[in-house]
């Protein structure tokens, strides 16, 4: 007996295992213990489960049941891919839009902020000057003037705030934030284009705005108007 | 979304179970334990059915899980060692008749004193109707191991399936894992 009718002959002895009987129901029951969800629902709508006589003769209603299987999985990403549609939809409807704020309302808001920050811990300071946000030729600076980061000011993620301190002993702070920002958006023709020479007095401290570029300045002195003055540099102008 | 999978097994369950079970028969030997890792080899599947994309190789996707779980199962037994199985090859065959009659149960039990790294390899060339590049493939083995131990596994199977034809060899031989 030559290999290829030694196979065969072995190939169709492999095959002639009796089955035991029940052995689909009792799979089938192991099945849907181990998964509550293969339930009546998976029950064909006319007869019990399929059986050793009556299995299909190929995989065309597994392929077909599969193929409603894939589709259905496409629904998930689907949904998914919708509600987020529907989200970024409804908060561009809904999201809060902000009024653009006017001088009086960038004053409040940043002696607002200034409370809070003394209220705070000190900050370390850095003597460097910021690139990002630079120092306004119009305020007097010297060798003691330092700077530190800010955050959250007018609805701004970074800002920078300047420690300055007057020849009298006087102390000052000088924000400086992006105007360009649509979170808090400031009425630019609001501001002045350099410093106001009166600035707004109230709570023992004088605070005046400006705008130079896409920079705001706010600056905020511990004093009355004449320390306030005592920060900004003499020009025509500003007589 | 949970109940997807259910649907498959089903179909599953009523297309392929009694090729399942054949198989696993084969690699036990006994209808309780090929019982038993038809089972496993179910409820794994019912885990992985995510896995399944092309229906038409649900039979060869089965026969992969069964295996795995063959194996996994026989490797919490106590191993049996390859070279503590006396394999008596001392025949090889002549000539047979065209059509050849085997017994199932002789062919089961020179089945059962195969290794299983033997077991696996003759069950996929016979079951799956694998070659020997494919069983390597899918077994990460060397093409050169694979048809070592079909050869020999086939060559046992001869002696064992057909010894009143066989030729006694010159010299007896174990198979060696």
């Amino acid at each position: 007996m030559n290999d290829e009718h030694f196979d065969r002959a072995v190939g169709r002895a492999m095959e002639q295992v009796p089955l035991p009987l029940g052995l689909a129901e009792r799979l089938l029951a192991t099945l849907q213990a181990a998964d509550g969800q293969l339930a009546e629902a998976n029950r064909p709508a006319q007869g019990s489960w399929p059986v050793e006589g009556s299995r299909p003769a190929d995989g065309s209603r597994l392929a077909e049941k599969n193929r409603r299987v894939v589709s259905r999985r496409w629904l998930v990403p689907a949904s998914i891919a919708a509600a987020a549609l529907v989200a970024v939809f409804g908060w561009f409807v809904f999201r809060p839009v902000y009024p653009p704020m006017g001088y009086e309302d960038v004053i409040a808001d940043v002696g607002d902020f200034y409370d809070q920050e003394a209220a705070a811990e000190g900050q370390p300071l850095a003597v460097v000057p910021s690139a990002d946000f630079p120092l306004s030729s119009a305020v007097v600076t010297n060798s003691s003037t330092r700077w530190r980061p800010v955050s959250k000011l007018l609805g701004r993620s970074t800002g920078v705030a300047y420690e300055l301190t007057s020849a009298r002993g006087k102390r000052a702070t000088l924000y400086v934030v992006d105007l360009n920002s649509r979170h808090r958006p400031i009425a630019t023709n609001s501001l002045p284009s350099s410093p106001p020479n009166n600035g707004i007095f109230t709570e023992g401290r004088t605070m005046g705005a400006w705008s130079n570029g896409t920079q705001l300045y706010v600056l905020v002195v511990e004093g009355d108007d004449r320390d306030y003055r005592g920060f900004l540099r003499r020009r025509d102008h500003l007589a | 979304m949970a109940e997807t999978p259910a649907l498959d097994m089903a179909l599953l369950v009523a297309e392929q179970h009694a090729a399942v079970y054949r198989y696993a028969y084969r690699l036990t030997g006994a209808v309780c334990d090929a019982e038993d890792l038809t089972q496993q080899a179910f409820l794994a599947a019912q885990r992985k059915i995510g896995q399944l994309r092309d229906p038409r190789r649900a039979r060869g996707w089965l026969f992969a899980i069964l295996r795995n779980c063959y194996l996994k199962t026989r490797r919490k037994r106590v191993p049996l060692s390859a070279t503590k199985v006396d394999l008596d090859v001392d025949n090889i065959p002549e000539k047979q008749p065209d059509e050849l009659a085997i017994d199932p149960e002789k062919l089961q039990a020179a089945l059962n004193e195969l290794p299983d790294e033997f077991k696996i390899v003759i069950l996929m060339f016979y079951f799956e109707g694998c070659s020997y590049r494919e069983i390597a493939e899918r077994l990460t083995l060397p093409s050169g191991t694979v048809m070592s131990r079909l050869s020999r596994a086939k060559g046992h199977l001869r002696a064992r399936l057909l010894p009143e034809t066989s030729q006694p060899l010159e010299t007896p031989t174990r198979l060696r894992r």
